[in-house]
């Protein structure tokens, strides 16, 4: 406690919405005086000088140098010091995890994939194993613990967000109402956040992808299972009780009876997920002769576009579900787009298929794509969604008298301006 | 990522303290008017504010005058007990529910109370210019009839039966009033009235009604399904209406549920679900089944009469309600899914069947994972638009005022 934060006549809500508009005008546009910012602002320029005087106080922006001169006194560039800490986003998949450790700008700065044994999958151990990895990936880029400022972890499960509670998860065993935010706690000092993979891919999407801009928009992914992530006016749609977009249950045509229980994939999912395919394909070959090769379901969508008559038989039937779900969505939602994700959604074969027969349903126009992120949306949800508190962390005023004790501080008087 | 400097988008948000203090004022009124009164210690614990700012922002509102001191009638009141209340004389407004066959409208005072309802057929003369004139003439009259004066009437809210733009305040098109096509309803009921205006799609107005006063009262994610000739759905998610990127979200009757036809529906024409559970499609239903016996009076009995038949014991009727039922049910489930919602309000005339509604419950009880869909019969009937138009009309009267 050696510094007294710099005292400002103003609330200090008001002063933490000022600090991250300045802050997006700094990350988005790059290094401006601070004559820019109060020009792109609105702000006035006490304000602003007062918000910067914060913001250098939690170690967010520093000068480099003057800029050019207009006449008067040449005038101080400001930039936002993204390497001021790091985030990472994990991912929890069936049989691997992902790491991916991104910078206050969201760039990566590294990232990791190791795979996960069946008999190495209960709570504890993952929870352990993640921590050993980001420790020693941050030990690797050399970065001390301490610059780790928020962990988000994807499950692809339903997840009690605030809680950081998984609620229900099909693909592994002994994940069932875990307390997987307060285990991974004990494992890291900084904040944790756990979510629904799918909810996290479309984040991605919407952060670098293909639904950039969106503010409704739908990412369906298909790949073990089946599951929607639903943004509504801008922001992630999770439901009443985190199951928004578990559409793995939906009953649409040409589907068979049964009565889904949450524990287990639901009966569409069971016929279009990655599984199913395979399954299905090896149950319509037996007793064939010539036997091509498939060893995932891609290879059998690759095979109907090479003209295979079963595959394409097989990929017409799942492209009609899909279909289905999609008019559905499209219906009660009424997305600017619907993406299409997942080792199965984004074959581009299924993509042609499904857009053939949404267009004879004249109503339902919309637009349908693939995601562009392919494998890594979950990750880059993590870092988009880590990124705003991280940040937050670093402005709230506790935090930031303690960050004082960090090097690289610039107290404002060092900038030139009036405290 | 590319970043480019031009592509700069400042966050609208509180930067200005007036701003902050008017978001304040703001927040404190939408409290008052879920409550009909509450103590300052209460509006601290809802809003959120430090006392300071909350008695900054009541004062502004008393100032204004569109806040009143409530007389709580005990004689200890000190400055805790102090109580606030909307001013209901602060002003007037009007609701208007354009429906395919009827228009009605009704005037408010500052608290939502109704003081006058009149209404008309929109049967035979339903262009836009028309029902303009029509809506002006009711507010006249039911101006004088309340001894209101013009000039305290201050907002005007419009539903519409077809896909409206809120925004741009345009009936984009509908399939129930001829001759309305992009038609700038807000703009004409400005002019025509010289009082701001708001218009929204009839059943996202009934969701809002229902929400305010019904059967949905102060629940943040609900759905208001209306089965009448069509169906549609007004979604409530977060405690804010679902509009969808072209206001289209919640067209429901072209959904593909089991057991309904598979073939693409085109546009103008009935959809999948609402060619067998709208009210046409369970007459068709139902005259199928007889295969043309009977005599004429049950050859012609409303949706609703065949459900009451079949809970007295028709079997053709049973036939017919469970088969729309067990649709209804796919359909609320799949909502239910997507939207991770629990409560259904069923409104419309086909939708306020409590036969109906029983029996779709009774197919739901299958369904329980993940969610288990309640259904529930609209509370306020076929009043739902109008509060609805009410209450969006003291919404845009309570922002020009604050």
């Amino acid at each position: 406690m050696t510094k007294e934060p710099v005292r400002i006549g103003r609330p200090p809500l008001l002063r933490q919405t000022n600090a991250q508009i300045l802050l997006r005008l700094l990350r988005e546009a790059g290094p401006c005086s601070k004559a820019d910012l109060v020009r792109a602002s609105g702000l006035s320029a006490p304000s602003v000088t007062n918000v910067v005087a914060h913001l250098a106080l939690a170690g967010l922006v520093e000068p480099i140098g003057e800029g050019d001169s207009t006449g008067g006194r040449p005038p101080d560039i400001l930039r936002f010091r993204a390497e001021r800490g790091c985030v990472a986003g994990v991912e929890i998949g069936p049989d691997s995890l992902g790491f991916l450790l991104a910078d206050l700008d969201g760039r990566e700065i590294g990232k990791t994939r190791v795979s996960l044994e069946r008999q190495s999958s209960s709570p504890p151990l993952v929870c352990k194993r993640i921590g050993e990895e980001v420790r020693d990936l941050l030990r690797k880029l050399s970065q001390p613990e301490d610059q780790l400022l928020e962990l988000v972890v994807g499950v692809p499960a339903i997840v009690n967000v605030q809680d950081g509670i998984v609620m229900a998860l099909s693909a592994l065993n002994d994940w069932s109402n875990v307390p997987l935010g307060a285990m991974l706690a004990r494992e890291f000092k900084c904040n944790v956040t756990i979510e629904n993979d799918t909810n996290l891919a479309a984040q991605g999407e919407h952060y670098r992808g293909a639904a950039q801009g969106e503010k409704n928009f739908v990412f369906i992914t298909i790949g073990e299972g089946v599951g929607a992530g639903i943004f509504v006016n801008g922001s992630i749609y999770r439901g009443s009780q985190w199951t928004a977009g578990e559409i793995g249950y939906l009953r649409v045509p040409n589907i068979s009876r049964e009565h889904p229980t949450i524990h287990n994939y639901g009966k569409l999912e069971k016929l279009l997920g990655a599984p199913g395919i395979l399954k299905s394909w090896q149950a319509n070959r037996r007793g064939s002769h010539k036997h091509p090769k498939v060893t995932c379901a891609a290879d059998v969508f690759d095979l109907a576009a090479a003209g295979n008559a079963e595959a394409k038989r097989l990929l017409k039937q799942r492209a009609t579900l899909l279909a289905d779900i999609v008019l559905d969505l499209a219906l009660i939602l009424n997305p600017s787009v619907i993406l299409l994700g997942g080792e199965v959604g984004n074959h581009p074969r299924l993509l042609q298929e499904v857009e053939a027969l949404l267009k004879g349903s004249e109503f339902a126009i919309v637009r349908v794509g693939l995601g562009a992120l392919g494998s890594s949306a979950v990750l880059w949800g993590s870092i988009c969604s880590a990124l705003e508190p991280a940040v937050l962390g670093l402005l709230r005023p506790s935090d930031s008298t303690s960050s004082s004790s960090h090097t690289g501080i610039i107290l404002p008087s060092q900038l030139g301006m009036p405290v | 990522m590319p970043k480019t400097p031009t592509a700069i988008s400042v966050p609208r948000g509180a930067r200005q303290p007036h701003l902050l203090k008017q978001a304040d004022a703001r927040k404190v009124l939408l409290h008052l008017r879920e409550h009909d009164f509450a103590s300052l210690d209460k509006l601290e614990r809802h809003t959120g504010l430090s006392s300071s700012r909350l008695s900054a922002a009541v004062s502004i509102l008393v100032k204004a005058r569109l806040v009143e001191r409530a007389s709580s009638g005990k004689s200890n009141a000190g400055r805790r007990n102090n109580a606030f209340r909307i001013n209901a004389g602060y002003g007037y407004v009007v609701g208007v529910d354009i429906g395919g066959s009827n228009l009605r409208i009704a005037l408010a005072d500052m608290n939502g109370t109704v003081l006058g309802k009149w209404s008309t057929s929109t049967k035979r003369t339903s262009s836009p210019g028309m029902v303009i004139k029509q809506i002006a003439e009711g507010v006249t009259f039911l101006l004088e009839h309340a001894s209101v004066s013009r000039r305290s009437l201050l907002a005007v809210a419009a539903g519409a039966p077809g896909i409206t733009d809120g925004d741009a305040g345009v009936v984009v098109t509908t399939s129930y009033l001829k001759g309305w096509k992009d038609v700038p309803l807000r703009r004409l009921l400005e002019s025509a009235l010289r009082i701001p205006a708001a218009v929204e799609n009839d059943v996202r107005m009934a969701a809002i009604g229902e929400n305010w006063k019904g059967a949905a009262r102060a629940v943040g994610n609900f759905v208001f399904l209306a089965i009448g000739t069509g169906i549609a759905a007004g979604v409530f998610a977060n405690g804010r209406l679902i509009h969808g990127t072209d206001w289209t979200a919640g067209e429901v009757g072209y959904m593909h549920v089991p057991g309904a036809p598979e073939e693409a529906a085109r546009r103008g024409a009935p959809g999948s679900l609402e060619s067998v559970i709208g009210g046409d499609g369970i007459r068709k239903q139902w005259l199928r089944s007889r295969n043309g016996t009977g005599t004429e009076a049950t050859r012609n009995l409303t949706a609703t009469e065949i459900f009451e038949q079949a809970r007295a014991g028709d079997l053709v009727a049973k036939g017919v309600l469970n088969r729309s039922a067990k649709l209804l049910a796919y359909a609320v489930y799949n909502i239910s899914l997507v939207l991770n919602c629990r409560l259904f309000i069923l409104g419309g005339g086909v939708g306020m069947s409590t036969p109906l509604r029983d029996a779709t419950q009774r197919f739901l009880e299958k369904y329980r994972e993940p969610v288990q869909a309640k259904l529930m019969v609209s509370s306020l009937g076929q009043d739902a638009q109008l509060v609805g138009a009410i209450r969006l009309a003291l919404s845009k009267a309570d922002h020009e005022a604050v």
